[in-house]
């Protein structure tokens, strides 16, 4: 089985594209991860309640990035694709952001459907899509649609929801 | 199994090959199929031929010698074929998994005469009330045209029809323009729409000038629903592609049945083409009728039979015309223009595989072509697909072409499946998938597409179905999506 990290969807052993939602299932860093065949769904979850993450990175290698929200503890590590956007998903959009804030009571805390997006390369940016009520990093109020550099330890704050970004490079 | 004569055939090279492509033709294979990896007694038998063949074209002076004897043309074919694996090793597990192969089948210029061969053609076009105005107007138009640029050794016929066929010309050469082009001029609209009667009068008129150095090829053009004979059009399609005649279907506006006429087109290797405006018909027929024009290899079928434990579940041509194929072989792929070249893509799903062997065999097949050049060449292409299996997922990323034909294709099955639980009434999930489609869409950049998608599933909420023009929108906008521009 092969586990789709959009949408948990399970899918055969050997398949390369979600045939529920469409998302790709395999990249050049897994190596394995998601294929192995003894895996089973529950041990692969999408978001893991310590904050080692499971892949030691390598140089040369883009930057590995994951979230911690800072009122639950939880950490969600971002892998498998160079953006990512942040958001609460909901059933009635057309467009589900890829890291769905709904179970850190985003929609409480006043997060857009599609609120922010992240992007890995060689610099991590950060940029807010027009949300509603606006993206702060280290307290600093940011412009919308403008990618800005987002620093290790520094805090992002979508709505209320506090946010602590890890840089492992 | 390869029993060739031809040491470049055994190979999977040709004549032109370099040393290079010698060694790695030898390599690859010998990965796979050494007896030290492989005990299966039909690889070693394989492999010990490839080795033979190795020996002597790696070494200088033994392929001189080769080179200039009679075997080495003896059926040589003017082909390359390739395969691709989405994994070179399957995993050996209590479930059942998923393999996908990319066939790539591509004509060598110089071993095929440029010389493009002559076309044997019939326009068959709807004259139904529906095509008055614009529509009429359009395809005559074009007609005239074409039949201007057709060339000396061309043939073309002309049937229209409604309720009725009426041949309005003749297959017959030569022709004179002048003449065609008032009789074209003349058609009149009026009456139903019987696709068989104009269809069958077409076909015949292909086959009785039907030769294997001629492209011979209908196209159907219509803008309606045909009623109560569509079986009888596709049984007429499958007489066609047994005998080498292409039909391509040209459906205009957003009136008519696209399954059924993708289903006609696709029996034969052809495929079927969507006009929602009248202006797009003279573009899109003149791009058809180059392409056959420029046809080197024809009426290519793909036979093979599955392994044991595996299944075809779904095969589509990627190039040179995008169209899914069905899964039962033989299957009809039509044929390759000489700068392009013929791409298909294979899922095999593959039953919990046994624990003694160490290859799994996943089709062995051949292909069969006319080469219109020439009648009496060689035509059959034999090809193997198998896989090692090993104890272990080992985790190699598919090859990149391999990747992104599938990406696209992943776009075009998911709308296959929207279609499918549309007609179900499973609206929940139809909505839910075509809301992971526009997202896929819109993050490509086609906003157009994700656009009218989003429309859709308001319809779908609304009237639990599709609209006409939506449906065959993304039917078709998926679908072109596949191509390279």
């Amino acid at each position: 089985m092969v586990l789709c990290s959009d949408c948990h969807h399970r899918n055969l052993l050997g398949a390369i594209f979600c045939s529920e939602c469409g998302g790709r299932l395999v990249y050049p860093d897994m190596k394995g991860a998601n294929q192995n065949p003894d895996v089973s769904p529950k041990s692969v979850p999408r978001e893991i309640d310590t904050g080692h993450p499971k892949r030691q990175p390598q140089k040369g290698r883009e930057p590995f990035i994951s979230l911690l929200i800072i009122h639950s503890g939880q950490v969600i590590p971002l892998v498998g694709r160079d953006e990512f956007t942040l958001g609460r998903s909901d059933s009635t959009q057309p467009l589900q952001p890829d890291v769905d804030l709904n179970p850190h009571d985003a929609y409480q805390k006043g997060v857009s459907r599609i609120h922010a997006s992240i992007r890995i390369d060689q610099q991590v940016t950060l940029q807010d899509l027009g949300s509603s009520n606006g993206t702060r990093i280290n307290g600093q109020e940011i412009a919308s649609n403008v990618p800005l550099p987002l620093s290790h330890g520094d805090v992002l704050t979508l709505g209320n929801l506090n946010i602590q970004v890890f840089i492992h490079t | 199994m390869s029993t060739s004569p031809n040491f470049y055939t055994r190979l999977g090279l040709t004549k032109g090959a370099t040393l290079e492509d010698i060694r790695l033709a030898y390599r690859q294979a010998a990965r796979y199929l050494h007896p030290d990896v492989n005990q299966d007694h039909d690889a070693t038998e394989v492999f010990m031929q490839m080795k033979e063949a190795y020996e002597v074209l790696s070494d200088p002076v033994k392929r001189a010698a080769y080179d200039g004897s009679p075997s080495s043309d003896e059926d040589s074919i003017p082909l390359i074929l390739n395969s691709f694996y989405s994994r070179p090793v399957l995993t050996r597990i209590d479930q059942p998994q998923l393999v996908y192969v990319l066939l790539e089948m591509i004509p060598i210029e110089d071993q095929i005469s440029d010389s493009s061969s002559p076309l044997n053609l019939c326009l068959v076009i709807d004259r139904s009330t529906s095509m008055q105005g614009e529509r009429m107007d359009m395809v005559k138009k074009t007609a005239i045209e074409l039949v201007h640029q057709l060339r000396p050794d061309d043939i073309l016929s002309i049937v229209v029809f409604n309720d009725r066929a009426e041949l309005l010309l003749p297959a017959s050469q030569p022709f004179k323009p002048g003449d065609i082009e008032s009789s074209i001029r003349m058609i009149q609209t009026g009456g139903g729409t019987e696709i068989f009667q104009g269809l069958e009068t077409g076909f015949l008129e292909v086959h009785r000038k039907r030769k294997k150095n001629l492209i011979n090829h209908l196209i159907l053009i219509t803008d309606g629903h045909t009623y109560g004979d569509e079986s009888a059009c596709l049984q007429l399609g499958n007489r066609a592609a047994s005998q080498g005649i292409g039909i391509t279907g040209l459906g205009i506006g957003n009136e008519w049945n696209d399954a059924f006429l993708d289903d006609l087109a696709s029996r034969t290797g052809s495929s079927s083409m969507y006009v929602a405006e009248p202006v797009d018909i003279g573009r899109l027929l003149k791009r058809k009728l180059r392409k056959l024009g420029q046809i080197c290899i024809d009426h290519i079928i793909l036979d093979a039979q599955m392994g044991e434990k595996v299944s075809l579940t779904y095969a589509f041509r990627l190039e040179p015309e995008s169209s899914s194929l069905n899964t039962t072989p033989p299957l009809h792929l039509g044929g390759i223009p000489h700068d392009a070249k013929l791409k298909l893509i294979l899922e095999f799903f593959l039953d919990p595989l046994p624990t003694k062997n160490s290859n799994l065999v996943l089709a062995d097949g051949f292909f069969t072509f006319q080469i219109p050049s020439k009648s009496n060449s060689n035509n059959t292409l034999q090809f193997n697909l198998r896989s090692p299996i090993e104890k272990s997922a080992n985790f190699e990323l598919p090859p990149d072409d391999l990747i992104q034909s599938l990406e696209q294709l992943t776009l075009y099955r998911m709308q296959e499946n929207v279609q499918q639980e549309v007609t179900a009434g499973d609206f929940t999930n139809a909505t839910r998938h075509l809301q992971f489609l526009a997202t896929h869409l819109l993050s490509r950049g086609k906003r157009d597409l994700a656009y009218a998608i989003i429309n859709e599933i308001d319809h779908l909420n609304q009237h639990h179905s599709f609209s006409e023009a939506g449906k065959k929108r993304l039917k078709y906008g998926t679908r072109a999506l596949i191509l390279p521009e």
